[in-house]
């Protein structure tokens, strides 16, 4: 009699377990939200691919910065959308690159194959600024406002609406 | 007896060329700190590997980072911190008691103090239950259970078992 009393009790909470742990099954363990949304992007000095020195953030523009490697097969299948969009939106936003655990001829070679969507790359050989911005592989892209705020990232290739979409919360333009 | 000696003896072959073979770590005090940082902290990369374990290009660097920072004379805290700032919580190895955290730390305990006033008042129901059954002459009396192991004693002597 209390047994199955007890059996009642048990079934919702076990339900409840279940639909939790159904749920979790469908999560992806490697997308992590990042802390640094909504701070400022930290400061990197460093230089790009040409051996020019240069500073991030680029004040006064919204920034796109994109994280990317010759080595990095999903960069290659997004870099399409990353050119397209740079075509479309290079007034209004800055087009950075990050170089990430690259060897610089290797980069050099990849962008004149597939198209060059960035003002400059930064050359991080060692991964040192990926750590500072919580880099945990290639592809990863920034979207940082004029202010030189973090309003969005993401993590792995982007496709071109979900890439138009981030932009706009950057620059405000809707089309 | 012989045969013991000798297996012991081969066994011995065995257990000693690890050893001969073996290369001799030297470990400095200053690597044993990197590593006990680095043991709280999860590799990016590898999903249940601690940086220490790991041996990742990304698991690598952070560490060189934290020798950096150590010899520039930084507290483990501070080091810490300072990846929690740019990877978020899920960089800690356990989980940081403040914020959503608490819940793993606090559940186990939570799940007790709910459960032991249930087992509590089960155990009383049940004995008062039996209480008023004995009352009532329903439960099984001294006599009967001398009866009953009599019987039990009988069939434990039986020779077919």
């Amino acid at each position: 009699m209390t047994g199955r009393r007890w059996a009642l009790l048990l079934f919702p909470v076990l339900l409840g377990l279940g639909v939790v742990l159904f749920l979790g099954l469908s999560r992806n363990p490697s997308e992590i939200p990042s802390p640094l949304v909504g701070k400022p992007f930290p400061k990197l000095a460093g230089v790009d691919l040409n051996g020019e020195p240069r500073q991030l953030p680029t004040p006064g523009k919204p920034m796109l910065v994109n994280v990317w490697a010759s080595w990095c097969t999903a960069c290659s299948v997004e870099h399409p959308v990353i050119v397209a969009a740079a075509k479309k939106y290079s007034q209004q936003v800055e087009f950075i690159g990050l170089n990430y655990r690259d060897k610089q001829p290797d980069a050099t070679r990849w962008l004149s194959r597939f198209g060059n969507p960035y003002a400059w790359s930064l050359n991080d050989a060692q991964g040192r600024a990926g750590i500072e911005l919580g880099v945990y592989g290639a592809p990863e892209t920034y979207f940082v406002d004029a202010e030189g705020v973090i309003q969005d990232k993401k993590i792995g290739p982007l496709e071109a609406t979900e890439l138009v979409n981030k932009l706009h919360k950057i620059t405000g333009i809707t089309d | 007896m012989k045969n013991i000696t000798n297996k012991f003896l081969i066994l011995l072959v065995f257990c000693l060329a690890g050893v001969a073979n073996a290369e001799v770590v030297r470990e400095t005090a200053r690597q044993r700190e990197v590593l006990d940082i680095a043991e709280q902290l999860r590799c990016a990369v590898c999903q249940s590997q601690s940086v220490a374990e790991s041996d990742s290009d990304l698991a690598n660097e952070m560490k060189a980072i934290i020798n950096e920072r150590l010899e520039k004379g930084a507290a483990a805290d501070e080091i810490i911190d300072y990846f929690v700032e740019r990877y978020g919580d899920y960089i800690l190895m356990k989980p940081s008691p403040d914020g959503p955290g608490w819940l793993l730390w606090w559940l186990p305990l939570l799940i007790l103090a709910v459960v032991l006033p249930f087992v509590g008042w089960q155990i009383r129901a049940r004995s008062k239950r039996f209480a008023q059954a004995d009352a009532a002459g329903l439960a099984v009396s001294r006599d009967q259970q001398e009866r009953l192991r009599q019987l039990r004693d009988q069939q434990n002597e039986d020779p077919r078992k």
